[in-house]
């Protein structure tokens, strides 16, 4: 048995109560605004001083199901269960809805944060920043679940049932390349270095494809569905959240095929999100026993910090300067908490 | 166990057979309840008063392709998002298209382990429309593709035969004849405009391996009945203790060959060198058993087991299981 990890105390800088199951959690991309969306539909942003509202956002009835700021466009682009996307000019606080039609479950901007790609049921659209349609792509079989984008910015990936699938926005009319697979993706992740494309799965698996090459190894054998995935930011390492660890893959030398990874373990429950910071070699993980860990895995698995919340964590980001977490619960909570140096 | 999960009831039936005028019955009847329905059916007439979402029925093969490991992507999604909400729902419906198979429905049940976790399938519920079931159950459908309506209710817990203001009495008992060949372990309910007492299809716990598996006594002992549908139902008794490794090798083999073919099973066994009675039940190869209480002072030990499926053979299945008795 794993020694099991002990919570210190949760001390946020501040604390924001949604009131619903937190479904996503954003910093803007100078780090001073937060956006959090619930399951109620309510949407925020947020100072990340301390909390204050800055903007309370449109409602998405049934449930707000992703955000994500534009890296460079001053945009944030919010996704419902309503099948409606929304862009935000963070300048005017105005925005734009572009019907799609069914739920909005996946959102990407391009690395260049001029267009956002949604995966809208079977649909698989790319949004200009100022809400206009620049492409969209019909063929998918089965709902989008996740969107992921090629580092140099030229193909965008839709994970479905089925394997995921490349288009190109500026080829529109191309047919699609396939990595085909049987099976249902539920999360993709492209490494930083654009040479990996890494999926988790329903069937307890995480797939990862070699691009552009297609070549395929599949790790198999987890004893859940794989919602947690991350990249570190040196495309070394693939942290991937399960029941009760962590496990860490490395892709140097000849690769994970018949290694042995690193386990993080000490949880109770279900590890429901991991993330690498975005330039250093720290990893935090949210669980649904309420733990938000950090560990520097490279130098030790035991961890630098612990804290515990009052409900699953459901949502986790580093800052953009790597300094602090912010995080999501089950039960509605929204805060900051600093990451000792 | 079920304890703290809310029971989803799944709700098969061919267009027409009434699904919307019992779901605004249940709703009705169920008044102050928050109930949450996954619609699947396009041209229906709406619901008030309850959350509707609907679903756009995705079938998604695990296990590497293997068919009868088939899960509903969309409910997976669905009723992910329904179970997270700390606003609960007492009870959510999942309505089925007139011509979905139950199959993948239930088996996400089983092969989810978050749904598992959250929500309690409580029952597989068809109904049938009296009028024109017996027209759909003679449809001849290609080599290879299963007759909907057989299927519905083979895999059904509760049957209702709605609409039975439409049809002689004689005609109504020949009609749950021909169901009972189907499935003689359902409980069959009549109706006219989809009313039934809603405490026999609500909350019933039918896969609810903690609550005893009423298998009719009856339907095991009956062995001399005519069957001239593929699907059918088998039920035995057999006395004795199991040995639990030839047990494992029995189930493992049946499941393997015949899975596709076996639509539900269920039984309560007697295990040599165990206290508790054993419980179990499946949909095609999912499997899904587990220790009950112990057997009673004075309560004969047997084994009781009951199958709905496609060409089962009685004697076969009760021969290669008796093989199990310990000693």
């Amino acid at each position: 048995m794993p020694t099991m990890l002990q919570p210190g105390a949760l001390s946020p800088t501040w604390r924001v109560d949604l009131g619903e199951f937190v479904s996503t959690v954003a910093w803007s991309p100078d780090g001073t605004a937060a956006a959090a969306g619930s399951l109620s539909g309510a949407a925020l942003l947020l100072s990340t001083r301390d909390g204050q509202v800055v903007q309370k956002l449109t409602d998405h009835p049934l449930g707000v199901l992703a955000l994500s700021f534009s890296p460079a466009s001053g945009r944030l682009a919010v996704g419902g269960q309503d099948g409606l996307l929304r862009i935000y000019d963070l300048a005017t606080g105005l925005d734009t809805a572009h019907t799609c039609g069914a739920w909005v479950q996946a959102l990407a901007w391009a690395p260049d944060g001029a267009t956002v790609a949604a995966g809208a049921g079977r649909d698989l659209v790319v949004v200009a920043d100022d809400g206009t349609e620049r492409a969209s792509w019909s063929d998918v079989p089965s709902t989008i679940t996740s969107v992921a984008w090629a580092t140099n910015g030229q193909r965008v990936a839709a994970g479905c049932y089925g394997g995921p699938r490349w288009y190109e926005p500026g080829a529109p009319g191309a047919t699609a390349k396939v990595f085909d697979w049987k099976g249902s993706i539920l999360t993709l992740a492209v490494a930083p270095n654009g040479k990996w494309l890494a999926a988790g799965n329903q069937d307890n698996s995480v797939h990862i494809w070699r691009l552009w090459s297609a070549d395929d190894l599949q790790m198999s054998g987890y004893p859940a569905k794989v919602e947690a995935i991350a990249w570190d930011p040196t495309s070394r390492f693939l942290a991937v959240g399960s029941v009760g660890d962590v496990t860490i893959w490395d892709f140097s030398g000849r690769g994970p095929r018949g290694s042995t990874p690193v386990v993080l373990d000490g949880f109770s429950r279900r590890v429901t999100v991991v993330r690498y910071q975005h330039r250093g070699r720290r990893l935090a993980a949210g669980s649904a026993d309420g733990l938000i860990v950090v560990w520097e895995p490279a130098r030790h698995t035991l961890p630098i910090q612990v804290v515990g919340t009052d409900d699953e964590v459901s949502a986790l980001e580093w800052s953009p300067d790597d300094t602090r977490l912010l995080f999501g619960t089950a039960s509605g909570d929204v805060g900051v908490i600093d990451v000792p140096g | 166990m079920t304890a703290g999960k809310v029971p989803v009831t799944v709700l098969t039936g061919f267009l027409g057979s009434g699904k919307t005028t019992l779901l605004n019955y249940v709703l009705t009847e169920r008044h102050g309840k928050r109930i949450a329905v996954i619609e699947n059916e396009f041209g229906e007439i709406g619901i008030d008063d309850a959350l509707v979402i609907d679903a756009d029925e995705e079938i998604f093969e695990m296990n590497n392709g293997c068919i009868c490991c088939t899960v509903r992507g969309d409910l997976i999604r669905i009723l992910g998002n329904l179970m997270r909400r700390r606003d609960a729902f007492d009870h959510i419906i999942i309505e089925t298209t007139g011509l979905a198979d139950p199959a993948p429905v239930a088996q996400t049940f089983f092969v989810d382990d978050e749904i598992r976790a959250a929500l309690a399938l409580d029952a597989i519920v068809t109904l049938v429309d009296a009028k024109h079931l017996s027209q759909h159950l003679d449809e001849v459908k290609p080599d290879g593709v299963e007759n909907e309506a057989v299927e519905q209710l083979a895999f059904a817990d509760r049957i209702i035969v709605n609409k039975t203001d439409l049809v002689t009495h004689d005609e109504l008992e020949a009609l749950e004849g021909r169901i009972r060949n189907i499935n003689g372990v359902a409980d069959v309910l009549r109706a006219e405009w989809a009313k039934v007492d809603l405490d026999r299809i609500l909350g019933v716990g039918a896969f609810d391996l903690g609550r005893a598996l009423d298998i009719d006594a009856a339907f095991l002992t009956d062995t001399d009945h005519q069957h001239d549908e593929s699907v059918g139902s088998v039920g035995f008794v057999i006395p004795g203790e199991i040995d639990g490794d030839r047990l494992n090798d029995w189930l493992g083999t049946l499941l393997r060959t015949q899975g596709v073919d076996i639509f539900r099973m269920k039984g309560v066994l007697a295990i040599a060198g165990t206290e508790e009675r054993y419980v179990f039940q499946g949909v095609h190869m999912l499997f899904d058993g587990q220790a009950d209480r112990p057997w009673r002072a004075g309560e004969t030990r047997e084994n009781r087991l009951v199958f709905i499926g496609r060409n089962l053979d009685r004697a076969e299945l009760e021969r290669s299981f008796a093989a199990c008795v310990a000693g």
